[in-house]
């Protein structure tokens, strides 16, 4: 399984965290895009359901940005 | 059948305002406002303590009730922060309140599942001794407990007291219940060395994975729809958390009240604390009451305006 940012978009859509996912920046974290902290456990917990991963409390901490979720997921499920 | 005839609410005057402290405690207003919910947090009044707010709320509830003291058959106290451990504060509370020697007490020492927990033991208590009168109390102050500086706890929890008036004549039944405990997480939110610790991120977790699928079990079980719901009294653990339970559930966000935002998430007060104002709208006839918290527990009900 190879996750696209359109995957991660998506699931950000479904958190509605932001008013534009589609507006978000690769270069940017989340939090300077204005996701909160609870925005970001939403977006993680909608990832552990959506693949079957569990993301560990150790591993949320770098995932700030959708470049990095992109690819933490891929390593994960690779 | 033993249900619900009225609930009295006790909350300290003094107030902890969050909008004023978010910043220094690297929050925002926005987010207190928005996301957390809780615009103010109540705290114990100084030289108050958990008894006298038990004491006080049991009073009211007696008073309005115009109840005699030696008519009340059980008296059920839920807490885990008393004023001391031995003896129960239950008892305390008998001795203060004036209830008959043969006036049945015991604790229970659940959280935020605690309400709901309690309806269900004490009516079943009161139904196995043919008992007509008890009174729950609800009085778990964790100002004692949090550390003021600590962002993820101070700005949720508030201090606040209820009394619930069981009887054979009530204004709402008891439907089924339904429980649940995850004890392999429980020590994600914890009273270490006198200190509440919370893991915010793993109670949401449990909360958004748990809660709105014992809902929808609760609801079947009552031989209900979520439609035939009027409304959904979730604990108030905060904005965000009863709103993320309403999404997942697919419910009407304006059946999914937050009520807390000037008082904070008062611990097993929290639904009873609702319920007050919400068993008087005489729309309001079937109820959800889900509480969900430490342990990691959770226990939800229904209730039925008594037709």
């Amino acid at each position: 399984m190879n996750i696209a940012r359109e995957d991660i978009v998506a699931v950000i859509r479904d958190a509605n965290v932001v008013s534009d996912p589609d507006k978000l920046r690769d270069d940017l974290t989340l939090a300077d895009q204005g996701v909160d902290s609870l925005g970001i456990f939403n977006v993680i917990l909608l990832l552990q359901e959506k693949y079957g991963v569990e993301i560990p409390d150790d591993d949320v901490d770098p995932l700030v940005s959708i470049p990095a979720i992109v690819n933490y997921l891929n390593q994960r499920l690779a | 059948m033993i249900g619900i005839t009225d609930i009295a609410t006790y909350l300290p005057q003094c107030r902890i305002d969050n909008l004023q402290r978010a910043t220094q405690l690297g929050s925002t207003p926005e987010q207190v406002e928005e996301r957390i919910g809780f615009r103010r947090v109540a705290q114990l009044d100084p030289g108050t303590d958990t008894l006298d707010l038990a004491t006080t709320v049991a009073r009211q509830l007696l008073e309005k009730n115009v109840l005699d003291p030696l008519s009340v058959d059980v008296l059920v106290v839920v807490t885990q922060n008393p004023d001391r451990n031995i003896p129960h504060l239950s008892a305390e509370l008998h001795g203060t309140l004036g209830f008959s020697s043969n006036c049945a007490c015991y604790d229970i020492g659940l959280g935020c599942s605690g309400y709901v927990y309690a309806l269900s033991v004490v009516s079943a208590f009161m139904s196995a001794n043919d008992f007509k009168v008890g009174i729950l109390v609800t009085a778990d102050l964790y100002s004692k407990i949090v550390n003021p500086n600590d962002k993820i706890t101070s700005l949720i929890f508030g201090d606040g007291a209820t009394a619930t008036l069981l009887t054979t004549d009530p204004v709402f039944e008891l439907g089924a219940f339904s429980f649940g405990t995850q004890g392999s997480e429980a020590d994600k939110l914890a009273c270490n060395d006198g200190v509440l610790f919370m893991n915010g991120r793993a109670v949401f977790n449990f909360v958004a994975t748990h809660v709105p699928g014992d809902i929808q079990r609760v609801v079947k079980k009552n031989h209900l729809s979520l439609e035939d719901i009027d409304c959904f009294v979730l604990h108030q653990g905060s904005r965000f958390i009863v709103e993320t339970i309403a999404k997942r559930l697919l419910a009407d966000i304006q059946k999914v009240p937050f009520m807390a935002a000037e008082y904070g998430n008062t611990v097993s007060s929290s639904i009873p604390m609702m319920l007050a104002s919400l068993i008087k709208d005489m729309k309001n006839k079937t109820m959800v009451l889900s509480g969900f918290g430490l342990g990691f527990s959770w226990a939800s009900t229904v209730i039925k305006r008594k037709e």
